[in-house]
């Protein structure tokens, strides 16, 4: 009687282990597929380096000439253009 | 086994429906550039395209008939667009393009499963059912990966593989250059009292170019040998667990093409007696064809931080160095 206690108590231990482990990879899983980017274009000033952030438009590309810049007047370019995550808001 | 089959045709329905995704999303496209044919039935055509490789028993020449293979088949494929869709620009039409090349891809993975799937079944051969189903995830993954970078083939982002061509564009920094190859620039710049031949694929197309043929002319046409350094910038397939967007410097052609462009690379190089140094920048697959991530993008300062540490410690004022970023260039002028 007395062993049959220890190898439920384990039985149920090892089941515990088992759905545990079942539900940490399920989560994971979730939190990699959930994993999302959005894309950002940095404009900067070859002249005075002010750079603005904004989001991707679809025609933008590295070094297309952007607005005038607002701190010296000289044409802005687009710098960089990248993807950055999304970090979820709780 | 009955479990293994039917795990791989739950993951091959998954293929399936991104391979058709891909098409219709491709077809979307051929339909707004306005196309004029049926936009279906041309895709058709270019999805089981193919090309025999040379053969590699006599290796004479080669890398010349690879390449005169691979040259044909870029110039079908790009005559064919533009014949269905001549209003279109060369850089939107270089974008469907690569759009039709993921497609493909998508639809290769897709056929290729399903063929072994089959052949198993019909066989009742366990062995390959077994490997089968145990590549599946990186199966799977690989062709998630080419979907997800259909996004940015369609929008013209910039991609983790045009680091090398982002890298030549910021050297260049709006200099003039010309088209020295087909859908390649050269631009010369001076950078601590060197003059620098900047080489890259001509952008913002979705386009990789032909940077061996490029350095060539030059190196041999233009300078006549006279080069004291050639420095080649591409991304690198990085090792699960390595950081992505680091930058590492080594000898040799930094360049994944099938091989005519990495051969002319080291030829002209050896030639002429020309120390090769190369910097790549490490990502994975999935970072290579999908939008360029920020750490890729912010490795830029870096590898340039290199070039300059590797003119002054390697070269002398007054010396001529050759830069070749490689890489695919969309969204990237120059």
């Amino acid at each position: 009687m007395q062993g049959l206690d220890i190898y439920g108590l384990l039985l149920i231990m090892l089941i515990l282990f088992l759905i545990s482990s079942l539900l940490r990879t399920l989560l994971e899983r979730r939190r990699i597929g959930k994993e999302e980017y959005e894309t950002k274009t940095l404009i900067k000033c070859p002249k005075c380096n002010y750079s603005e952030e904004r989001n991707f438009q679809v025609g933008d590309y590295v070094l297309k000439p952007e607005k005038k810049c607002p701190k010296c007047g000289e044409t802005m370019r687009i710098h960089r253009i990248y993807a950055v995550k999304i970090v979820p808001r709780k | 086994m009955y479990f293994w089959i039917r795990n791989v045709k739950v993951q091959l329905d998954k293929i399936e429906r991104l391979a058709k995704d891909a098409k219709a999303r491709v077809i979307e496209v051929l339909r707004k550039g306005g196309i004029r044919e049926d936009p279906e039935k041309f895709l058709n055509g270019l999805l089981q395209f193919f090309i025999i490789e040379p053969v590699s028993d006599e290796p004479t020449n080669l890398m010349r008939r690879l390449e005169h293979l691979l040259d044909v088949r870029e110039r079908r494929l790009k005559d064919s667009i533009r014949r269905v869709l001549p209003d279109l620009g060369d850089f939107a039409r270089a974008n469907v393009e690569i759009m039709i090349e993921a497609a493909r891809a998508l639809d290769q993975i897709y056929r290729t499963v399903r063929h072994y799937l089959i052949l198993g079944e019909k066989t009742n051969n366990w062995v390959l059912i077994m490997q089968l189903e145990l590549q599946m995830p990186q199966i799977v993954r690989l062709a998630e990966t080419y979907f997800k970078a259909l996004d940015a083939f369609k929008d013209g982002k910039p991609i983790g593989d045009g680091i090398g061509a982002l890298v030549a564009a910021s050297l260049l920094n709006g200099a003039k250059v010309k088209e020295i190859v087909e859908d390649t620039v050269v631009g010369v710049v001076e950078r601590k009292g060197r003059k620098l031949y900047v080489i890259k694929a001509k952008g913002p197309g979705g386009t990789v170019g032909k940077p061996g043929e490029a350095l060539k002319r030059i190196v041999e046409g233009e300078l006549h040998g006279k080069v004291s350094r050639i420095i080649m910038i591409d991304a690198a397939l990085k090792l699960e667990g390595e950081k992505t967007g680091e930058v590492i410097e080594g000898v040799g052609a930094a360049i994944g093409d099938p091989g005519p462009e990495k051969f002319k690379i080291e030829s002209v190089a050896m030639k002429n007696n020309i120390p090769l140094d190369s910097i790549i920048i490490k990502q994975s697959l999935e970072e290579a064809i999908t939008p360029m991530r920020k750490e890729i993008s912010d490795a830029v300062e870096e590898v340039i931080r290199k070039i300059d540490r590797g003119l002054e410690e390697r070269t002398k004022e007054g010396d001529v160095v050759v830069i070749v970023g490689v890489g695919n260039t969309l969204g990237i002028a120059q």
